[in-house]
């Protein structure tokens, strides 16, 4: 019978509680379709014209005490049957406070799911036993949905929000992971394993050496490091860069005193907005204002924050909300807080030494990966090629002469783009506002070499 | 009941000679019942050519490797038997074909309100038609006949507005349909049909109407919406042009929804005439019928968010709809009920329209029950979009419409045609059709709990056994399917005489002759009884005459 | 038949020979019996019809009300850049004209050849009158998007500048406000405008386009059915006795005219 199941194994906690109210309708439906077939063949057979013994007189053709008894019976049964099916429900889409918060992104016809120290994984996704497990969804293009069969958990991914659901893995082994909704051509060869594991195991897992998610914000093979380390979140951490780099923080100041609301313990908490009603704030909600700021806007704020649509990728938006997250104190969940540090402390190399490997001495290489870091930094969402963005156009630029504000003029060279990067306000172009933050020691020296020959290979 | 000789006056007839006159006087007839038969001939070419695409599909499924045709391929494949079984054979087949022949007859009328709008209704289908074929013909198309954006509006590259549009214009067709029975309904029954001496097919065609008028449009926009998007790039649904993919969900299953209830509420019609009329006997609960059906045409409209429930619509919406869901079930637990009650001390014959109606009750039993546990909020979560659903629906579709289309063209075959088949064949097909049914269709239950997912070209190992067993199912169903076409197409050259009343039924269609002339009465009958007016001794008389040796 | 009672008997005689065409008078449908039932039919008709139509401008409303309720702000300040004066003088236009189909299907009535030819007449003109305003409305959005002040200084081609608005939904979409607008000091310093793609200042638009647009097309049907009727009174097609068509093409043009009073508010006074 291994290769010719009839019954999908129960390998979380809803699992079973699913499996009795399906049951129970099943036993209904055998009592009522089971039942019903046998006596309208009795009455094919007892009254068939042939048999002339049947007794067809005093006959009835409306009998209300019938029709209400027939209407009443089922409708009770299955209004007894919704609120079984309601309550199981409410109890599958409300996740329990703690929660080990996995992200997960979608796109044709892929998963990649994120553990909370940065280790990614494709088309796979390890979760320990007997913990909740919350998955923080989004999807790049279309609609998908994650479903995984032995867990009897499915939620549609869609693009442009978070969707979330919750489970709690119950038996260690390995099952499907299956997309759901139809997606496109690949649909069916999009999926994979969900690989339950003890907790032990699972922290073991965490740290073996693979895809991780690097300081600059970018994703490479490192070894990642174990969870509860005095490192943190390394998303969290990610996202705080990217939350400096941004600009985010001149208004969005901790002390609450910027031309934004400071975010500190906003995550989880009760937003007033500037129209009088209140939302909770959750991911989507954290979303929406990344993306559309506008949209809602919390009370006593004006709405001048820009909107950073298509200037984020998805991993970005994810890491600038777990920072946000990691704001939020100890009321809401963070994380790994409930995770005890049980991985081997010696394996923390960190991502930076990894993806700073030795740089090749040419320029093309170099180039390469300055543009990863100018688009992981969100340059792109203000110098941008069209020349419409709120910094100048950079094509062309390096080695000719700009005006500056001040009426003078330079030299693009090596030592300007140098001095831009590092300290945008010191000469700013003609035409332009002094508004780009200062990278100063936020980059490696070899990370400035980089954008430099990224932006030298900026032809017109 | 004596074989009369064949009725040269009925509405088959042609005075005028020459080929091109006869063309002519069937292309561009106002007759209802030419145009019921012009809708029969093309309604049943979309069967087959569904039915087809559904045989490929089938096939590939019988090993868990994509190895017949491409994914590619499998996915225009199952999206062309999807949008051809949905937008041209299930929600036209039993409104156009069996409605447009019978609502006049059965209420003495001569024709329908608008006899031109019923003829370029027949057009505009066709029009669709082609659309959604040359779609077929031009590279197919890939998004599975609900269109969910933003893979229909941005990401697939096929002929996604084709087909849109071959959708659009024959919902048309179906509105253009309804508005004519709507109207014909109301105001011209014949002296004495009161509303509650209707036929309940009439009542089923009346209440189906008024789900197509008040549904239809709307999938009409949503989709013209969708070519918008596609050609000009503009977003409405796909959030990376600002737009939200869920409101055409919403959109689309308002109609489509309400669009399930147009497939099957003419079906509860035909299989009401059929009961009634086998069993000698008046229906039981003559209004609980009637009023159940106006009861899903009007829920049918409350219940569209039961599709979308792991779409993250919020979960207190979840809730509602699903109680509406649980509430629908009712209506349509009262019909079978009633139905049953109706064989009790009746005289019930197995002639071949019983047979497909005692099948259409016990599949629809199953296909009503499955609909249950996928309104379980809980349930539905594990189910929805596996083949569960699959299975669901095609015991309503396939088990209910499909059995009581075959049904109902059998009972009314000699009215529309004047000749008998060969009811051996009948009801040998009718038995290959519930068996084939059965075993394509029940092991997609098993196979959608254990969690295979709809619309796989590949699927895991462990799934082919119940795949198998579905295709080999699939393949008698197919048989069931030839069968007929091939027993009624020869009825036609050698079939006996039928006569006005071959089924000793009462509906107002049999007191004229079969078949009908073209002008369907004589004279416009006087209607002072209810319908399935059996007198109470009928159906004991009946069992009294049977000898061994008359029709089972 | 023998276990049967007949449901019906035969009446009335209405067989063939009581069933040319001379006895009723040819407007009377060979499966009518009375005029009255024809006429009370083809009402009902229309109104089923009708019906359908509410419920396709149904799901562009959807749509809206989904839009307005999640940007509000958006909604207000999109609606200041249509041509508010040139919406109201269309729909004094178009309520003009519901008056004159209404008089048209009252002289009908009275048998007033003259007088239903000259409501007629007018409704056309009105008719027309509010297509091409909307039309010079849907060019200056185009105009604007070539660079061009006017449609008539786009024809001429004169005065091109560059181009600060395109309120017309595609790739070149440009809404002249910043988002969120006022103090967002970077953004406005250079007057960065809204990019098309993804603003929900397009959605806007496009249900502005979509549902004028869809009103057009069904302006256009209207037009196209009051000519028909106006030849038909022209040929003498009409009378006193039958008026029928006249009296449900008034009652879709009716229609096409409270539509435009649900889209003139919606579109062009949102605050």
């Amino acid at each position: 019978m291994r290769n010719f199941p009839l019954f999908p194994e129960q390998a979380s906690s809803f699992a079973g509680q699913i499996d009795v109210l399906y049951w129970t309708l099943v036993g209904l439906s055998l009592l009522f379709g089971g039942m019903l077939p046998f006596i309208i063949l009795f009455l094919m057979v007892r009254y068939h014209r042939s048999n002339k013994a049947a007794d067809r007189t005093n006959q009835v053709h409306s009998n209300l005490l019938l029709e209400a008894t027939w209407s009443g019976i089922p409708l009770l049964i299955v209004l007894g049957i919704f609120f079984w099916g309601a309550f199981l429900y409410v109890h599958v889409r409300t996740p329990p406070p703690r929660t080990l918060e996995i992200y997960v992104i979608g796109k044709q016809w892929m998963w990649h799911t994120q553990h909370p120290n940065g280790k990614r994984e494709n088309n796979e996704l390890h979760v320990p036993i007997g913990r909740p497990v919350r998955l923080i969804m989004t999807s790049q293009d279309v609609i998908h949905s994650f479903y995984i069969p032995a867990f009897r958990v499915k939620q549609d991914v869609l693009p442009g929000r978070y969707t979330s659901m919750w489970f709690e893995a119950t038996k260690a082994g390995e099952y499907h992971l299956f997309c759901a909704e139809y997606c496109g051509t690949e649909h069916s060869l999009m999926g994979g394993r969900v690989v339950a594991l003890s907790l032990a195991d699972y922290e073991r897992w965490l740290v073996t050496p693979g895809e991780v998610i690097l300081p600059d914000g970018s994703s490479g093979a490192a070894v990642p490091t174990p969870p509860g380390s005095a490192i943190g979140d390394p998303m969290a951490l990610v996202g705080e860069q990217l939350f400096t780099s941004l600009g985010c923080s001149g208004c969005h100041r901790m002390d609450g005193a910027g031309v934004g609301p400071s975010l500190q313990g906003l995550y989880g908490s009760q937003e007033q907005l500037a129209d009088g009603s209140t939302i909770t704030a959750d991911e989507n909600y954290l979303r929406t204002s990344i993306i559309n700021p506008g949209a809602q806007i919390t009370a006593g704020y004006q709405p001048v924050m820009p909107s950073y649509a298509g200037q984020l990728s998805e991993d970005q938006i994810n890491q600038l909300i777990a920072y946000i997250k990691s704001l939020a104190g100890d009321g809401a969940s963070s994380g790994t807080s409930g995770m005890s540090g049980g991985g081997s402390s010696g394996a923390s190399a960190t991502g930076s030494e990894a993806a700073g490997a030795a740089a090749p001495a040419f320029d093309q290489a170099l180039a390469a990966q300055g543009e990863r870091v100018f688009t992981n930094l969100g340059c792109v969402g203000c110098h941008r090629s069209d020349g419409a963005g709120i910094g100048p156009r950079l094509n062309g630029l390096y080695n000719t002469e700009q005006r500056l504000a001040d009426g003078s003029s330079v030299i693009a060279d090596v030592a300007y783009l140098e001095e831009s990067i590092r300290n945008a306000a010191a000469r700013v172009a003609e035409g332009y506002q002094p508004v780009m933050p200062a990278y100063g020691n936020q980059l490696s020296d070899d990370q400035v070499r980089q954008l430099i020959e990224y932006i030298k290979s900026l032809g017109e | 009941m004596a074989a009369t000789a064949f009725p040269e006056s009925g509405y088959l007839h042609d005075d005028t000679p020459g080929l091109w006159a006869w063309i002519k006087s069937w292309l561009f007839t106002v007759d209802h019942k030419r145009i019921a038969i012009l809708y029969l001939l093309s309604i049943n070419f979309f069967f087959l050519l569904g039915g087809l695409a559904a045989t490929f599909v089938r096939i590939e499924l019988v090993t868990p490797q994509g190895d017949l045709m491409s994914s590619d391929v499998y996915n225009r494949m199952f999206t062309l038997h999807g949008v051809i079984m949905v937008f041209f054979f299930l929600i036209p087949a039993i409104p156009s074909v069996l409605g447009n022949f019978l609502v006049p007859l059965m209420i003495g009328a001569r024709d329908l309100a608008f006899p031109r709008l019923n003829l370029f209704s027949w057009y505009l289908y066709m029009f669709g038609g082609i659309f959604a074929l040359s779609a077929a013909v031009l590279g197919g198309v890939d998004t599975g006949w609900t269109f969910y954006t933003p893979f229909s509006s941005t990401y697939s590259n096929s002929n996604v507005i084709l087909t849109i549009t071959g959708a659009f214009i024959m919902g048309f067709s179906s509105i253009a349909t309804a508005v004519n029975f709507i109207a014909t309904i109301h105001k011209m029954r014949a002296p004495g049909l009161t509303w509650f001496r209707l036929p309940l097919f009439i009542w089923a065609a009346y209440a189906t109407s008024l789900v197509i008028v008040l549904a239809t449009p709307v999938v009409g926009i949503a989709l013209l919406l969708v070519a918008i998007e596609r050609i000009w790039g503009v977003g409405i649904f796909d959030p990376a042009l600002g737009g939200d993919p869920l409101l055409f969900q919403h959109l689309f299953w308002f109609y489509s929804h309400p669009a399930v209830y147009i497939m099957i509420l003419p079906a509860f019609g035909v299989i009401s005439e059929l009961i009634a009329t086998f069993s000698r006997k008046r229906i039981f609960g003559y209004e609980f019928i009637a009023f159940s059906s106006m009861a899903i045409a009007i829920l049918g409209f409350l219940v569209w968010g039961h599709h979308m429930f792991v779409s993250s619509q919020s979960m207190y919406a979840s809730l509602v709809f699903s109680f509406i869901t649980m509430l629908i079930a009712i209506p349509s637990a009262i019909k079978v009920f009633n139905w049953t009650a109706t064989l009790y001390k009746g005289s019930i014959s197995y002639r071949t329209p019983m047979l497909y109606a005692l099948g259409f009750m016990g599949l629809f039993v199953i296909g009503g029950l499955t609909g249950i546990f996928l309104g379980v909020v809980a349930i539905d979560i594990h189910v929805t979009d596996t083949y569960f659903v699959v299975a669901h629906f095609h015991y309503v579709m396939v088990g209910g419409t499909i059995m009581a289309y075959l049904g109902g063209i059998h009972f009314w075959w000699p009215k529309m045609t004047g000749r008998m088949y060969n009811e051996v064949w009948g009801g040998i097909s009718a038995l290959v059709v519930f068996v084939g049914f059965n075993m394509t269709f029940f092991p997609q239950f098993v196979l959608g709990y254990l969690g295979m997912p709809r619309r796989y070209h590949v699927y895991p190992q462990e799934f082919q056994v119940l795949h198998v067993l579905s295709s080999s199912g699939a393949a008698v169903l197919a048989v069931g399917f030839i069968i007929p076409l091939i027993y009624l197409l020869l009825s036609l050259v050698n079939g006996r005489v039928a006569g006005d009343n071959p089924w000793d039924a009462t509906g107002l269609e049999w007191h004229t002759s079969s078949p009908p002339p073209t002008h369907n009465f004589e004279r416009i009958p006087v209607v002072t009884t209810e319908a399935y007016a059996y007198p109470p001794e009928a159906a004991a008389r009946d069992a009294a005459e049977w000898r061994p040796g008359s029709p089972l | 038949m023998a276990t049967t009672t007949p449901t019906a008997k035969p009446a009335q005689p209405h067989g063939h020979d009581g069933h040319d065409h001379g006895v009723h008078g040819r407007e009377l449908q060979h499966h009518f019996e009375t005029v009255q039932q024809q006429k009370e039919t083809a009402t009902l008709g229309m109104w089923a019809f009708l019906v359908t139509e509410i419920m396709l401008f149904g799901g562009i409303f959807m749509a809206y009300i989904v839009y307005r309720w999640a940007f509000p702000e958006v909604w207000a300040a999109a609606a200041h850049h249509l041509n508010t004066p040139l919406g109201a003088v269309n729909t004094v236009v178009l309520l003009v004209s519901s008056l004159t189909v209404a008089l048209a299907v009252n002289a009908a009535e009275e048998g007033k050849r003259r007088r239903v030819l000259t409501m007629l007449g007018v409704t056309l003109v009105l008719g027309l009158t509010f297509l091409l305003i909307k039309g010079y409305e849907y060019s200056e959005k185009f105009a604007h998007c070539a660079g061009y002040a006017t449609p008539i200084s786009w024809v001429t081609g004169t005065g091109q500048h560059a181009v600060d608005e395109c309120l017309v939904p595609g790739r070149a979409f440009l809404f002249p406000e910043a988002h969120g607008a006022e103090g967002a000091a970077a953004a406005s310093e250079h007057g960065a405008p809204q990019p098309g793609l993804g603003s929900p200042y397009q959605l806007f638009y496009f249900l502005y386009f979509v549902a004028t647009g869809l009103h057009a097309v069904h302006m256009i049907v209207g037009l196209t059915i009051v000519s028909i009727l106006t030849f038909l009174v022209w040929r003498g097609m009409i009378t006193a006795t039958y008026f029928t068509p006249i009296e449900i093409g008034g009652l879709y043009w009716h229609l096409i005219d409270i539509i435009w009073v649900f889209l003139f508010p919606l579109f062009y006074l949102v605050h």
